[in-house]
C-alpha cells in the first residue's frame, strides 16, 4: 500500500503533495480496496441441552429463566419438549443425546473429522470452555429468543450500524494471503510426497515454495476485483477492487473513503438501502451514487474513523474493574446478576453494571484503556455489552465533564491526539451512543435556565455529520437534497481542478488541469479542516487550500438573456473566456509495448520482432516523428498521424495511428520497461480548451448546464460600477430545483468580495470579523448576509440596477448579481461530437457500426421508430431504417419461393455464374428482392436451424 | 381505503393482471339513506372470523372428557348487526376443508356455548389434537364471503338541489352510504340481499369479465385508466383508452400486453418473435406452417416494406405501357 510503513515512498516528498497513499499499484494501476461491510444439520433444541450435560427438564427451563408463568411460552416449551421426543426416544438418558448429535453432524454434506466432543468444544462456542458454560449460554439464547417473540425485547435491526462491521483493506487482504497461502501449502504437500514417494530425490524445502503462486493469486484477485468470501468458501465476491479516481485530488480523497455493502440479489435489498438514524455522523447521509447502487455505496462522514483490530488482551483489566468469572456449572443461579459481554462471547458477571462501566470508562478517557474499546450498559436486559473488534465505526464527541481542561492550556496548539489523551475528546461507537445524552452545540450546554436533561457529551460541529464533498457545498441544508446529491456525488468529481503537483512524473491516460484555479470566497468548517497540516496560518484560522476547489469565481446574473440560456443552459461572457477564464488543458496518454529481444529466446520469426522504428508507412503520415519512431516534443500531431511507429524486421507496419476525435501537441515522450521485461513507450499528448458551446459547466449546487452561447461583453447589461456578469444563468432553474442555496452564496460572497464589517454574533461567542463561513447548518441567518450588503452599500438582497448594453437604457427591474463558485465538468462537446455520413458497417449485419471513434451513427431506437409511427411517417420510417441503414438484395425463386443463392461454380457439368436455385436446381424464374441486409442474414439464420422461410412476391 | 394508484395500477390494468393488489368492489345499496341497514348489508358481505365473535375459545380438560369451548359473544354480534347464531357457527366449522370434524364431535349445550371435541380417539394424541384445533378455530370464516377481507362503509353527503331553496338550514340534507368491499367474488356480493347489483362494480377487470362478460370489461379498463390518470389531475381523451381497450379484448377475453397476451393476440409471427421468446414463436409457427402477411409494423421493418401506417396507407396503381 503506498505509503504505508513498509513503502519506501513513505518519506519521500518527490511526489504529489496531494497524495495521501492508501491505495495499490497493481500491474500500473492504481488500484483501492473498497471497505466491504457485512451481516448446516437441524437438531432439537431440547437434545442439545441433554448433550451438552444438563440433566433435567426443570434444569434446562431454569437455565433459560424466562417466561414460566406465561401461558404461551410454556405451551412453546412444550411443544419443542414433544419435538424432542418425537425425533429420539429416551434422550435423556446417559449419552443417548450426544450419540444423537453426532449421528445428525456425520450426516451432513461435509462431515467433520473430529469426533463429537470435540467437535462442541471447539465449533460450539469455542471460548467457554466447560460443557456447562455453554449450557448456561444456550438458555440465554433461547431467552433472548422467546423475549423477541414475545416482544420483550427488540429483533436486532440488520439495518444499524451497531451491528454492521466494516472490512477495511487490511482484513481483506488478509483473508486473500491466507487463502493463497494455503494454497501453496497443498501444493508443496502434494510436491514433497510425490517426492517422497516416487524415490527421486528430496531437495531443500525452499525448492518446494511455490511463491508465485501467491504472487499471481493476490495479483489476480487486485485484477478482476474477485476476493474470497468471508463465509462461504467457494464463493467470490465481486466489485472489491475500484480505480482510484484522479480527476481531482477532492474525488481522490472521497473515493478513499467510500464503502460498499455485499449483497447478492439487487432486487430485494430493501432496507438496506434506506439510511438508519445509527448513521447520523457516521456515514454521509447524502452522498449516495444514483442508480441501481443508491444506498448500498456509501460514504464515510467527516469526522468518522473504522476501528482496527486491537492485541493487546483486556480482560484483565475487566477484572480489575469488578467483573467476576463466569463458573462452570449450572446450579448457581445468575438472578439478578449482570452479564458481560465481549465481542459476544459471555466472560463473566458482574454485581454492579453502573459502577463497573464508569471505571471502564474513565480508564479508557485516561489512555490506559485503548480509545476504540465501546463500553455499553444495558438495563433493560441487565447486560454489559464490550466490544473491541475491527470494523466499527467510531465518531469523536466532546466530554462534558472534561471541557474545563481546555481552558487550562489556552493559547497553546492542541493536536487531536492531544485532546484524545486528555479526554477531552472521546472516540464512541454505535452502540454506546445508546447511552449518551448529547448537546447539540456548545452553546446548548451554557444556555441559562438549563433544562432538565444532563448532557454528558457534545457534538463538535453540526455539519461533521456530512461527508467531505457535501461538507464543502456553501449553504447545503439550504438545498433541496437532490441538488445536494448531485454536486457531491457527480459535479465534484468531475469537476476539472488541479490534477497532482508532480504532472512530469505522472503518466496518467487521461488527466485535466485547470489553467487558473481559484479559492471560493467562502469558507465552510470541512473547507477549512482540509488541507495537509503545517498549512501557513492566519488569524488563527488555517486558509484552506485552494487545490482542493476545482473551479473559479464568476460573476452570475440571473437574468434571461436573448434566450440562449433556456433549459439549463447558461451564457457566458466571451471576453472573459478570451481572459482565460476556464481554460483547461487536457494530456491524453497512448501506449504502445515492443517485446524485448532476449525475452522469446530462439523462437523468433522476423514477423515477430517488433522495434520502434520510423518506416515509411501508408497508413498515415510520420512526417513529426523522428527517427527512433517517437514524435519530437512540441510537435502538433492531428487525426492520421502517427503518433508511435512500430516496424517489425520483415517490413510490416504496426504503428499506432490516432483517429479522428484526437489531436494534441506532444508533451512527453517516456520510455520504460515493466515489470515483464517489456519495453514500452508512452507519449502524451496535451491539448488547451477554452470553453466552446456544448461544454458543460456547474455550480456548486447541482446547477449544471451547458454553454449556450458567448456573447460579447459590451452586449451585457452593466452596473453602474462596470461591472458586466461573467456567466448568466435563467432565472427558471430555481423554482422546480429549489437550490436557493446558491442566491445565498451569491448574496455572501459579494459580501465578502467587498469586505464586510465587523459583525457580532450572538453573545457569549467571540466575535467574528468577517462573515466568511457558509457551513451547512450554522450558517449565517438571512439577515445577517442582507445587513453586511447594506453596509457595504448594495442592495440588501443582492438586487443591481443595470444598463442595457444594447440600447444604454436603464433596465426597469433589478437583475440579481453576485460571484458564485462554478465549476467546469470534464464532459465537453469536443470529446462527444459524432458525424457520419457513410462509413464503416458492421461485417455480420452491414449495418453502420456505433462507436464514436470509429464514425458511428446514431441509434434509432424502438422508442424512436414509435414516435414516427405515431406521426404516420411511414416513408420517413422507411428511409431511415432501411434505405440509410442496410439496404441490400436478394433472390429468390418464384416457383419454389425458397431464397437463392448466387454462385459461381459449375453445377452438373455446365458452369453458372449468377443467382440458382438449389431447390428446383434451375435458374429460371429468378427475381431480386430488395430487403434489408439483416432480413437475408435473418433468413439465412433460421435456415441452419431447420427452420425455412418462404417468399411470396409480388412485382412492385 | 388503500387502493393503487399510478404507474403500478397502470402496469396492472395493462398486463391484465390475475392477482391485483387492492381489488375492491364498489357497492350501492338499494336503501341507501340508513346507516343501520348499511351495516347489516356490511355484516353479510365481509367475512367474520370466530375469533371476531367469540368471547373465549378454551380447552377444557375435566377427568371425564376433553373438548374446547367457544363461548360467543352475543352483545357484539347484536351490536353489529350481524345475524349470527350456535348453529350458523357449527356449519361453518363444519365447511372447513380438512378439519376432519362430523356433526357429533360438536355439540351445543345452550344458545351461546359450543363444545368441539377431538375426532381422534387415540388417548395420546388428544392434548396435541385439542391444541391444532385451537389454533386453527380462531380463522374459520363465520358469516360473509370468504374472499372479501373487509367492508368498509362510506359516508357522502347528499347536497341538496340547488332549486329546493325552501329547505332551510344547512345544506346537507341526507347521508348516501356505499359499501367498499376488499376482495374478490363480485358475483356472491351482487347477488347478497339488500345490495343494487345492477349498480356494483368491481375494480378487477378479470373479475369483471368472468361476472359480467366481455364488453363490460372493455368498459371497465376505460373507467379504470381514466380513475387512475384522473387522482393525478391528468386528463386523456376518450379515445386513445378505446383503442387500448379495444386490442386488448377484440380476442374474446383481456389479454394483456405481456408476451403471453401478445402470443394470443397476435397472427403474425415475426412480430411476436421480435417482441419476447423469438425462439418459442418461431418453432411453433414453423411446427404449424404458419403463413405470415406482413402488414404489421415490426414485420415490415424487418422485410424492408414500407409500413402501411399513415402515408403507407395508400398505393399507386399504375398503369404499365402495354409495350
Amino acid at each position: 500500500m503506498v505509503k504505508s510503513d513498509l513503502c519506501w515512498m513513505k518519506d519521500e516528498k518527490a511526489d504529489c503533495e496531494f497524495d495521501h497513499g492508501g491505495y495499490f499499484i497493481i500491474k500500473g494501476a492504481e488500484k483501492r480496496v473498497l471497505s466491504v461491510y457485512f451481516k448446516s444439520a437441524e437438531i432439537p433444541l431440547w437434545i442439545w441441552f441433554f448433550a451438552l450435560g444438563v440433566s433435567s427438564d426443570n434444569e434446562v427451563t431454569d437455565l433459560i429463566d424466562y417466561g414460566k408463568e406465561d401461558a404461551s411460552i410454556s405451551s412453546i416449551l412444550v411443544a419443542s419438549i414433544r419435538d424432542a421426543d418425537q425425533r429420539k426416544d429416551n434422550f435423556r438418558r446417559g449419552k443417548n443425546a450426544l450419540r444423537y448429535v453426532e449421528e445428525m453432524i456425520k450426516n451432513t454434506a461435509f462431515p467433520p473429522r473430529e469426533s463429537i466432543e470435540e467437535c462442541i468444544s471447539m465449533y460450539l462456542f469455542p471460548n467457554l470452555r466447560g460443557l456447562k458454560q455453554k449450557a448456561r449460554f444456550l438458555g440465554y439464547m433461547v431467552k433472548s429468543l422467546l423475549q423477541t417473540f414475545r416482544g420483550h425485547r427488540k429483533c436486532d435491526n440488520r439495518e444499524e450500524l451497531k451491528n454492521k462491521r466494516f472490512h477495511l483493506a487490511g482484513e481483506l487482504l488478509e483473508r486473500e494471503l491466507k487463502a493463497h497461502v494455503g494454497h501453496a501449502g497443498r501444493r508443496m504437500a502434494k510436491a514433497l510426497q510425490r517426492d517422497l514417494c516416487g524415490d527421486r530425490v528430496v531437495c531443500l524445502v525452499e525448492q518446494y515454495l511455490d511463491a508465485t503462486v501467491v504472487t499471481n493469486g493476490i495479483s489476480r484477485a487486485f485484477s478482476t476485483g474477485a476476493w474470497c468470501h468471508p463465509f462461504k468458501r467457494m464463493e467470490r465476491m465481486s466489485g472489491v477492487v475500484v480505480n482510484v479516481g484522479k480527476t481531482n485530488p477532492l474525488q481522490t480523497m472521497v473515493d478513499m473513503r467510500k464503502t460498499r455493502l455485499q449483497v447478492q440479489y439487487t432486487g430485494k435489498v430493501g432496507d438496506a438501502r434506506y439510511p438508519h438514524p445509527s448513521h447520523w455522523g457516521r456515514v454521509c447521509f447524502i452522498s449516495t451514487p444514483d442508480g441501481e447502487n443508491c444506498g448500498l455505496v456509501k460514504n464515510l462522514a467527516t469526522t468518522a474513523l473504522v476501528s482496527t483490530n486491537i492485541l493487546e488482551p483486556i480482560l484483565p483489566d475487566f477484572f480489575s474493574s469488578g467483573m467476576e468469572e463466569l463458573v462452570d456449572d449450572t446450579s448457581t443461579s445468575l438472578h439478578g446478576k449482570n452479564k458481560v459481554f465481549l465481542n459476544g462471547d459471555w466472560v463473566g458477571v458482574c454485581e454492579d453494571s453502573h459502577d463497573f462501566v464508569m471505571k471502564l470508562r474513565t480508564l479508557r478517557r485516561r489512555k490506559k484503556l485503548l480509545h476504540q474499546v465501546e463500553i455499553k450498559r444495558d438495563e433493560q436486559l441487565l447486560e454489559v455489552r464490550i466490544y473491541s473488534d475491527a470494523g466499527r465505526i467510531l465518531r469523536p464527541f466532546l466530554v462534558v465533564k472534561n471541557l474545563n481542561k481546555i481552558k487550562e492550556s489556552k493559547g497553546k496548539k492542541h493536536t487531536f491526539q492531544d485532546l484524545l489523551g486528555n479526554g477531552i475528546i472521546e472516540l464512541i461507537g454505535a452502540e454506546e451512543e445508546e447511552d449518551c445524552c448529547t448537546a447539540w452545540d456548545v452553546k446548548h450546554l451554557f444556555m441559562e435556565g438549563k433544562s432538565a436533561v444532563k448532557y454528558t457529551h457534545c457534538e463538535l460541529d453540526l455539519s461533521f455529520l456530512l461527508g467531505l464533498s457535501c461538507g464543502i457545498i456553501p449553504f447545503s441544508n439550504h438545498d433541496n437534497a437532490r441538488r445536494v446529491l448531485y454536486q457531491s456525488q457527480k459535479h465534484s468529481q468531475q469537476a476539472i481542478g488541479f490534477s497532482a503537483t508532480n504532472p512530469n512524473h505522472r503518466v496518467d491516460t487521461l488527466s485535466h488541469q485547470l489553467h487558473y484555479p481559484q479559492r471560493p470566497l467562502f469558507h465552510t468548517m470541512i473547507s477549512d479542516c482540509l488541507g495537509q497540516p503545517g498549512n501557513p496560518v492566519s488569524h488563527n484560522r488555517v486558509m484552506p487550500k485552494p487545490e482542493y476547489f476545482n473551479g473559479q469565481n464568476a460573476i452570475v446574473a440571473v437574468n434571461v438573456h436573448l434566450g440562449y440560456n433556456q433549459e439549463d443552459s447558461i451564457v457566458m461572457n466571451r471576453a472573459s473566456v478570451q481572459r482565460g477564464m476556464f481554460k483547461s488543458e487536457h494530456i491524453r496518454s497512448y501506449k504502445a509495448e515492443v517485446e524485448n529481444k532476449f525475452s522469446l529466446g530462439k523462437r523468433r520469426k522476423p514477423d515477430d520482432c517488433i522495434n520502434f522504428g520510423k518506416i515509411q508507412s501508408k497508413f498515415g503520415s510520420v512526417d513529426s516523428l523522428d527517427d527512433d519512431g517517437f514524435p519530437c516534443i512540441g510537435a502538433y500531431l492531428q487525426s492520421g498521424d502517427t503518433i508511435i511507429a512500430r516496424c517489425s524486421e520483415s517490413g510490416t507496419d504496426h504503428s499506432i495511428k490516432l483517429t479522428h476525435t484526437e489531436r494534441g501537441k506532444v508533451q512527453k515522450v517516456v520510455l520504460s520497461s515493466n515489470e515483464e521485461g517489456k519495453n514500452f513507450g508512452v507519449v502524451s499528448l496535451r491539448q488547451v480548451r477554452s470553453p466552446c458551446l456544448g461544454d458543460k459547466f456547474s455550480s456548486m449546487h447541482g446547477q449544471k448546464g451547458v454553454l449556450g452561447f458567448l456573447e460579447s461583453e459590451e452586449n451585457f447589461p452593466f452596473t453602474i460600477q462596470g461591472i458586466v456578469p461573467d456567466i448568466v444563468i435563467n432565472p427558471h432553474a430555481f423554482p422546480s430545483r429549489q437550490a436557493p442555496g446558491q442566491l445565498l452564496e451569491a448574496a455572501l460572497g459579494k459580501g465578502i468580495a467587498c469586505g464586510g464589517q465587523l459583525l457580532e454574533t450572538s453573545s457569549w461567542s467571540t466575535p467574528r470579523d468577517k462573515l466568511l463561513y457558509a457551513t451547512p447548518f450554522s450558517t449565517p441567518s438571512v439577515d445577517d448576509i442582507t445587513d453586511q450588503l447594506h453596509r457595504a452599500g448594495f442592495q440588501r438582497w443582492g438586487n443591481e440596477r443595470v444598463y442595457s448594453g444594447q440600447t444604454g437604457q436603464m433596465v426597469r427591474q433589478l437583475i440579481f448579481m453576485g460571484p458564485t463558485f462554478y465549476q467546469r465538468l470534464i464532459h465537453m462537446s469536443e470529446d462527444k461530437v459524432k458525424f457520419r455520413n457513410t462509413g464503416p458497417v458492421h461485417p455480420l449485419t452491414r449495418q453502420p457500426v456505433a462507436d464514436r471513434k470509429r464514425f458511428g451513427g446514431v441509434k434509432f431506437g424502438e422508442m424512436e421508430r414509435d414516435c414516427l409511427i405515431a406521426h404516420g411517417a411511414s416513408a420517413n420510417l422507411h428511409e431511415r431504417l432501411f434505405t440509410l441503414s442496410d439496404s441490400s438484395q436478394m433472390h429468390a425463386c418464384l416457383k419454389c419461393k425458397n431464397a437463392a443463392n448466387v454462385i459461381d461454380g459449375t453445377v452438373d457439368g455446365s458452369r453458372i455464374r449468377g443467382p440458382y436455385c438449389r431447390v428446383c436446381k434451375s435458374v429460371d424464374d429468378i427475381v431480386r428482392l430488395n430487403v434489408p441486409y439483416g432480413a437475408k442474414l435473418l433468413c439465412q439464420e433460421l435456415f441452419c436451424m431447420g427452420i425455412s422461410l418462404k417468399f411470396e412476391t409480388r412485382l412492385c | 381505503m388503500n387502493v393503487t394508484l399510478g404507474v403500478p395500477r397502470i402496469k396492472e390494468i395493462i398486463d391484465g393482471a390475475k392477482n391485483i393488489k387492492t381489488p375492491i368492489i364498489t357497492t350501492v345499496l338499494e336503501c341507501d339513506n340508513n346507516a343501520m341497514i348499511a351495516r347489516m348489508v356490511a355484516g353479510r358481505i365481509g367475512s367474520t372470523n370466530l375469533g371476531q365473535v367469540a368471547k373465549s375459545i378454551g380447552i377444557l380438560m375435566t377427568p371425564r372428557q376433553a373438548c374446547i369451548v367457544i363461548k360467543l359473544d352475543m352483545v357484539m354480534i347484536r351490536d353489529a348487526q350481524l345475524s349470527i347464531d350456535v348453529d350458523v357457527v357449527k356449519e361453518s366449522i363444519l365447511k372447513v376443508p380438512r378439519i376432519k370434524l362430523k356433526h357429533e364431535n360438536i355439540q351445543v349445550p345452550d344458545n351461546e356455548t359450543l363444545e368441539v371435541y377431538s375426532p381422534d380417539k387415540d388417548r395420546r394424541r388428544l392434548y396435541f389434537e385439542l391444541y391444532r384445533l385451537k389454533s386453527i378455530l380462531p380463522n374459520v370464516t363465520v358469516r360473509g364471503i370468504t374472499t372479501v377481507q373487509r367492508v368498509v362503509i362510506d359516508e357522502s353527503d347528499v347536497k341538496k338541489d340547488k332549486e329546493d331553496v325552501q329547505v332551510k338550514g344547512a345544506d346537507v340534507v341526507g347521508k348516501k352510504y356505499r359499501l367498499f368491499a376488499e376482495g374478490k367474488g363480485l358475483l356472491a356480493v351482487m347477488s347478497t340481499e339488500g345490495v343494487d347489483g345492477c349498480k356494483t362494480t368491481s375494480n378487477d377487470i378479470i373479475e369483471v369479465q368472468q361476472t359480467l362478460g366481455i364488453e363490460a370489461a372493455r368498459i371497465s379498463i376505460i373507467e379504470e385508466i381514466k380513475y387512475t390518470m384522473k387522482q393525478h389531475g391528468m386528463n386523456i381523451d376518450d379515445r386513445h383508452m378505446m383503442l387500448l381497450a379495444d386490442a386488448m379484448t377484440s380476442r374474446g377475453q383481456v389479454l394483456g400486453m405481456t408476451r403471453f397476451g401478445l402470443q394470443k393476440m397476435d397472427k403474425s409471427v415475426l412480430m411476436g418473435a421480435s417482441f419476447e421468446r423469438t425462439d418459442d414463436h418461431l418453432f411453433n409457427a414453423c411446427v404449424k406452417g404458419a403463413v405470415d402477411k406482413i402488414e404489421g409494423v415490426s414485420e415490415s421493418i424487418i422485410m424492408g416494406i414500407p409500413m402501411p401506417i399513415g402515408t403507407g396507407m395508400f398505393k399507386v396503381k399504375h398503369i404499365l405501357p402495354t409495350t
